[in-house]
C-alpha cells in the first residue's frame, strides 16, 4: 500500500455526521444521485455527438465511458450512509409490511402482549411507589421505630407494642445511638370557636419529633425544647389539610389563637402537605395513631410513674451507627427495664427501620399481586409465541426463498427477530397506555389503607420498566422462531410440500408445550383468584355478632376541661341516651367504650376464682369496656346465655358483667358461666358476676380471631381512673332510613351540650364495609387478573386448535371423502383440544397445590386447597377449552373433500 | 459488504483521485461531475484510463470530509447540473495534500531509479 486514507479526527466526526444525516434524506438523495448520473451521460452524449457521432454511438461511448452506472451509484449509497442502520430499516420496514398484511395476528399478538404489559406495568408502578420509594421525609432512611415485643412464644407472641411514659424515659437513658428520639401518643381534639365543633385525631409528640424527619414547617415553626414543658404547651402545628379545609389557607395564621377541647392553642407552624406521620396506614394496629394526623401539639408531661403503653417511639439514628450497635444499646435497656421492673422481664426492645415499617401493612397483597401479573404476562408471552411460532412454519417456503435467493441465515434470524420485536414495540405501547388507564382506576377505587396509592403513577422508572419487559418479551417469544429458521433447508421445505399432514416436526410440540404451560398457569392464577373471592364472601357471611343494617353509629368525645369526673360524664351520657330514645324514629340506642368495628378496647389481666392459674401460667387475660343498657339489642347482638345489661344493674346494685363466647369457652369450659365471678387483676376491686353470655362481636376486621372480652355497665364504674370514659361511642338502632336520623342526632346532642361535637357519625355498614376494603381491592384485581388469563387462555386454545385444523385440512377431507363421519371428526378435534387442556389442568392442579399455601395469611373460611375451588376451577378451564377447540372443530367438520385436495 | 473488493482495488488510485479533482476545482472553479472527469482526462493526456463513474464515490468522500461542497446549477447547454467547488479547508488541504503526494512520489523514484 503506498497510501491509506486515514482520516484525522475532525474528519471522522464530519464523515459521521454526514453519513448520519443521509439516513433521513436517502429519498432525496437517492433523486438528487440519479439526476447527477443522468446528467452526466448527458452532458458527456451531447459532447460526444458534438464530435460527430450519431445519437445512439454517442450515447453508448458515454455509457462506456462511464463505467457501470448502477455499480457506482450502488458503491455511492453505501460510502454515503449507514449500511448496518439501512439493513435495520429494511427489515422494520419489511416487518411491518408483513405485519400489515396479516392483521389478524397482528391485532391478536398486539393486544395480548399489550395487556400483559399493560398489568405488569401498572402493578410495578404500585409497587415502586408503595414498597421500593422511601418515605417522603428527609430523613427517612436514618429513622428507626422502637417497640416491646414479647418473647418469642409468649403469649404475645412478636406481636410489637408501644411504650409508657417511664418506659420512654428508661430508653432514653439507657441508649447512646440516637442522635434524638420522640415520643408520640393519639389523642383527640375537640376544635371550638370557629364554626361546629369539630372533633380532630392528633398527636402528641416530644419537642424532636419533627427534626428526627428532617422535616420543615410550610410556615412558622414546630416545637421547641420550650413548649414541651408542662404549662408552655398550648401551641399548636397544624397539618396542611386542616390548615386548608377548616382555616382557608390563611397565610396569617401563624400566631393566632384556636380553641382546642376548651383552651386556647397558639398556632406556631404548619406542616406541608406531604407530612401526616403517624397514620393508620404505616403503623402496626397495636398503636392507636389517627386515619389522618390533623395537628401535632407538645407532649408535655409532668413525669408520674403509672400510664398505659400508648406512645410510639421513633428516633434518628446517627449516620456512623449500624444496626448492630443499635440492637446492643437496646439490649443495655433491656437489662436496666428487667431491673426496674422485674416482672415485666419477658419483654425486649426492638427497633425497625422508618422505611420497613411503613410498608408492612401493605408489602405482601403486593407482591402477592405482582407474582400474579407476571403470571399474566408469561401467560401472554406464551400465546404471542405460539402465534409467531405458527406463522413461521406458514412462512416456511417465503423463507426457504430467501435463503435460495442469498440471504445469510444471520440476516434472515435477524429479520425475523426485527418482526418480533417490532411486534412487541406496539404490544409494549399500547401496554403503556393499558397501564395508565389502569393506574387511573387504581388510584381512584383502591383503598385508602394502601399508602401512597395516590403517588402512583408513570415515571421515568416505570417506563423503564416497561421497556425492558417489553424487550425481554419480544426477545422471548421470537427467539424460536428465530432459531427455528436456521434448520429451514430447502429440501426439507419442499418435502414438506407433500407432507402437509404430518405432525411430527417439533414446532409443533414446541407450541404444544407452550399451550400446556400456559394453561397451567391459567388454572392456578384463577385459583388464586377464586380463593380470595371466597374468602371474601366468607368474611361476608362470616358471624360478626352483630347486626348492621339500620344502626347509626357516633361518637361523643367530651372536653376534659368541663367533664373531669367519671360521674359528670356518665351522668352526661345517660341524658343523651335518653333523649334519643324518646324520639319516635328510634327503635332501641346504647353506647360502649367502643362501637363493633371500630377497634379493639383495652384489655387488662383479670382474676377468676373459679379457674386458678398455673404458677408460672400466662395470666388470664380479657378485653375489658363499659356498655349501656340496651347496647346489645340495639347492635343486634345474640344473646347466649343470660340477660343483656339492664338499668336494673347501677352503682349500688351487685356488680355484674355479660362476658362473651370465647371467654366462656376458655375460663369457664363445660360449665355454665352463669353465677361464676370475675373481677380485675387487682385484687382491691370486688368480683363481678356474670350475668349474661353473648356471641362474640368482631373489633377491627370481619376475619379476625375473637379474644376472650367482658362487658361492665357504666354505671358500676368502680375503678374509676380506667377505662377511660372521655368519649363513647354511641348506637342506634333506627325505625326507618337511618341517614335521616344524623340531623336529629346533632340537634339533641346540641341542646344538651352544644361544646360536644358529634364525631364519626356514620352507619354500622359503612365501618363494616370500609374496614374490607383492602381485601375488596385484592379480590377484585386478582380477579380481573384471572378473568385476563382465562381469555388468554381460550386464545391460545384457538390458536392452536385452528393451526393444526388448517394443517390437517388435505387429511381431513380424505377421510370425509373416505366416508368417515362428521360426528367423528368433530370428536377428533375436540379430542386434540381436551388431550391438551387436560394436560395443561393435570400440571396447573400440582404447582396449585404447591403454592397456594403460600398464600395462607390472606385467606379467611377457606383452606388453600379448598377442593370446591380446584374442582370448579378445573371444571371451568376446561369448558373454556372446549369451547375454544369447538370453533376450529365446526370449520373442520365443514371442510369441502373437493376443495382440501385441490389444494394440495 | 463487497465493498472491499472495489476499495482494493481503487486504493492505489483513491488518494490520486482525490488530489486530482481538489487539484482541478482550485485551477477551474466550481465544476460539475462531467466537467472534472473530462477535465482529468484531458490533464492526464488520455494516458489514464478512468471509469468516469469513480469520480462520483470520490466527489461524494471529499465532500463528506468538508473539502469540497456542492450546489445544483445550470450547465454551459442548460441542463441542471451539480457543481462543486472548493471550501476553505480543502484550500489548505491540497497543500498538505500535494506534499504528501511529493514525498510519496519522491520515495518511489528512489525505488526505480537504475541506480547502485
Amino acid at each position: 500500500m503506498i497510501r491509506r486514507q486515514t482520516p484525522s479526527g475532525s474528519d471522522r466526526l464530519r464523515i459521521l455526521l454526514s453519513r448520519i444525516s443521509a439516513l433521513f434524506r436517502r429519498k432525496r438523495l437517492d433523486a438528487e444521485l440519479e439526476e447527477e448520473l443522468r446528467t452526466h451521460i448527458a452532458l458527456a452524449t451531447e459532447d460526444n455527438t458534438r464530435r460527430g457521432m450519431s445519437e445512439q454511438r454517442a450515447l453508448r461511448a458515454a455509457l462506456r465511458s462511464f463505467g457501470g452506472v448502477t455499480q457506482t451509484a450502488e458503491v455511492y449509497r453505501l460510502q454515503r450512509g449507514m449500511p448496518i442502520f439501512e439493513v435495520l430499516l429494511q427489515d422494520i420496514r419489511y416487518g411491518f409490511r408483513v405485519l400489515r398484511k396479516s392483521p389478524g395476528f397482528f391485532l391478536i399478538a398486539a393486544l395480548t402482549l399489550a395487556l400483559g404489559i399493560g398489568a405488569s406495568t401498572a402493578v410495578f408502578s404500585l409497587v415502586d411507589t408503595i414498597v421500593l420509594k422511601p418515605l417522603p421525609y428527609p430523613n427517612a432512611r436514618q429513622t428507626v421505630v422502637l417497640w416491646h415485643t414479647g418473647a418469642i412464644g409468649s403469649f404475645y407472641g412478636d406481636e410489637r407494642f408501644p411504650w409508657s411514659q417511664d418506659e420512654f424515659r428508661l430508653l432514653g437513658a439507657s441508649v447512646t445511638s440516637f442522635q434524638q428520639m420522640a415520643g408520640f401518643k393519639a389523642d383527640a381534639f375537640n376544635l371550638t370557636g370557629t364554626g361546629n365543633a369539630e372533633l380532630l385525631e392528633g398527636e402528641r409528640t416530644s419537642a424532636d419529633f419533627f427534626t428526627i424527619f428532617g422535616m420543615q414547617p410550610l410556615l412558622g415553626r414546630t416545637f421547641a425544647r420550650d413548649d414541651d414543658r408542662p404549662g408552655h404547651e398550648h401551641v399548636v402545628v397544624l397539618s396542611h389539610r386542616l390548615w386548608s379545609t377548616r382555616f382557608g389557607a390563611d397565610a396569617g395564621i401563624v400566631g393566632k389563637s384556636v380553641d382546642l377541647n376548651g383552651s386556647p392553642y397558639t398556632v406556631i407552624g404548619v406542616m406541608p402537605p406531604r407530612f401526616t406521620f403517624p397514620t393508620t396506614d404505616v403503623m402496626p394496629a397495636t398503636l392507636n395513631v389517627p386515619k389522618e394526623t390533623a395537628l401535632w401539639v407538645p407532649l408535655a408531661e409532668a413525669p408520674s410513674p403509672a400510664g398505659s403503653e400508648d406512645r410510639g417511639v421513633v428516633a434518628r439514628v446517627q449516620s456512623s451507627v449500624g444496626g448492630i450497635q443499635i440492637q446492643q444499646d437496646l439490649n443495655v435497656f433491656d437489662l436496666n427495664f428487667a431491673r426496674q421492673f422485674p416482672r415485666a422481664r419477658n419483654f425486649h426492645a426492638v427497633f425497625v427501620p422508618l422505611t420497613q415499617q411503613s410498608v408492612e401493612n401493605s408489602k405482601r397483597p403486593l407482591l402477592l399481586l405482582l407474582a400474579s401479573v407476571i403470571a399474566v404476562l408469561l401467560i401472554a408471552s406464551a400465546n404471542v409465541a405460539g402465534l409467531t411460532l405458527n406463522r413461521s412454519l406458514a412462512r416456511r417456503k417465503e423463507l426457504t426463498l430467501r435463503a435460495a435467493l442469498g440471504a445469510g441465515s444471520l440476516r434472515i434470524m435477524s429479520q425475523l427477530m426485527t418482526e418480533s420485536l417490532l411486534l412487541a414495540f406496539m404490544g409494549g405501547a399500547l401496554g403503556v397506555i393499558f397501564g395508565v388507564v389502569a393506574l387511573n382506576l387504581a388510584r381512584r377505587y383502591g383503598p385508602s389503607t394502601i399508602p401512597h396509592l395516590s403517588e402512583a403513577g408513570m415515571d421515568l422508572r416505570v417506563l423503564a420498566f416497561a421497556f425492558a419487559i417489553t424487550f425481554l418479551s419480544g426477545f422471548l417469544f421470537g427467539l424460536g422462531p428465530a432459531l427455528g429458521s436456521r434448520r429451514v433447508n430447502m429440501i426439507e421445505a419442499l418435502k414438506e410440500r407433500s407432507q402437509r399432514s404430518s405432525s411430527g416436526a417439533s414446532a409443533p410440540r414446541v407450541r404444544n408445550a407452550l399451550l400446556v404451560g400456559q394453561i397451567a398457569m391459567a388454572l392456578v392464577l384463577v385459583i388464586t383468584a377464586g380463593l380470595l373471592v371466597r374468602t371474601f364472601y366468607q368474611m361476608l357471611r362470616a358471624n360478626s355478632g352483630f347486626a348492621a343494617d339500620k344502626v347509626i353509629a357516633f361518637t361523643l368525645p367530651l372536653s376534659p376541661l368541663n367533664y373531669s369526673n367519671p360521674d359528670s360524664m356518665a351522668r352526661l351520657y345517660g341524658k343523651v341516651l335518653l333523649e334519643l330514645r324518646s324520639s319516635p324514629a328510634v327503635q332501641s340506642a346504647g353506647f360502649a367504650t367502643v362501637a363493633p368495628m371500630n377497634g379493639d378496647p383495652d384489655a387488662t389481666v383479670i382474676r377468676l376464682p373459679e379457674f386458678p392459674t398455673p404458677p408460672d401460667g400466662v395470666r388470664p387475660f380479657a378485653f375489658y369496656s363499659f356498655v349501656a343498657p340496651g347496647y346489645f339489642s340495639s347492635i343486634g347482638a345474640t344473646i347466649r346465655e343470660g340477660r343483656e345489661i339492664a338499668e336494673t344493674d347501677t352503682a349500688s346494685s351487685v356488680p355484674v358483667a355479660v362476658i362473651n363466647a370465647t371467654m366462656a369457652r376458655k375460663y369457664f369450659p363445660g360449665e355454665d358461666p352463669i353465677g361464676k365471678r370475675v373481677g380485675v387483676g387487682n385484687p382491691k376491686f370486688p368480683l363481678r358476676t356474670v350475668v349474661g353470655v353473648i356471641a362474640d362481636i368482631k373489633h377491627s376486621s370481619l376475619r379476625e380471631a375473637a379474644s376472650a372480652e367482658m362487658f361492665v355497665p357504666y354505671t358500676q364504674n368502680d375503678i374509676r381512673v380506667w377505662p377511660s370514659m372521655q368519649s363513647m361511642q354511641f348506637v342506634v338502632r333506627t325505625k326507618a332510613d337511618p341517614a335521616s336520623l344524623s340531623l336529629q342526632i346533632r340537634r339533641i346532642v346540641r341542646s344538651i351540650d352544644a361544646g360536644i361535637p358529634v364525631a364519626d357519625l356514620t352507619t354500622l355498614h359503612e365501618i363494616v364495609d370500609s374496614s374490607m376494603t383492602a381485601e375488596r381491592f385484592s379480590m377484585l384485581l386478582l380477579s380481573a387478573f384471572g378473568l385476563l388469563a382465562l381469555l388468554l387462555a381460550a386464545i391460545g386454545i384457538y390458536g392452536v386448535i385452528s393451526w393444526s385444523v388448517m394443517q390437517q385440512t388435505a387429511e381431513i377431507g380424505i377421510r370425509i371423502a373416505l366416508g368417515a363421519q362428521r360426528k367423528r371428526i368433530l370428536l377428533m378435534v375436540l379430542g386434540q383440544g381436551a388431550r391438551l387442556a387436560g394436560a395443561g389442568i393435570g400440571i396447573g392442579i400440582v404447582i396449585a397445590f404447591a403454592t397456594t399455601r403460600l398464600m395462607a395469611r390472606f385467606l379467611y373460611g377457606v383452606q388453600p386447597t379448598d377442593p370446591a375451588t380446584f374442582v370448579a376451577v378445573s371444571l371451568l378451564l376446561a369448558a373454556i377449552a372446549m369451547l375454544a377447540s369447538y370453533l376450529p372443530a365446526r370449520r373442520a367438520v365443514h371442510i369441502d373433500p373437493m376443495k382440501a385436495m385441490r389444494q394440495e | 459488504m463487497g465493498q472491499t473488493e472495489s476499495q482494493s482495488k481503487s486504493d492505489v488510485l483513491q488518494g490520486t483521485l482525490d488530489l486530482m479533482v481538489l487539484k482541478t476545482l482550485e485551477s477551474m472553479g466550481p465544476l460539475h461531475g462531467y466537467g472534472i472527469a473530462r477535465r482529468i482526462e484531458q490533464v492526464s493526456g488520455d494516458s489514464l484510463s478512468l471509469n468516469q463513474g469513480t469520480i462520483y464515490p470520490a466527489l461524494l468522500r471529499l465532500e463528506q470530509r468538508g473539502w469540497i461542497k456542492s450546489e445544483w446549477g445550470v450547465s454551459e447547454t442548460n441542463r441542471r447540473a451539480k457543481f462543486y467547488s472548493l471550501s476553505r479547508i480543502g484550500r489548505k488541504q491540497i497543500e498538505m495534500e500535494t506534499e504528501n503526494w511529493e514525498r510519496i512520489a519522491a520515495t518511489m523514484a528512489r525505488f526505480l531509479a537504475p541506480s547502485n
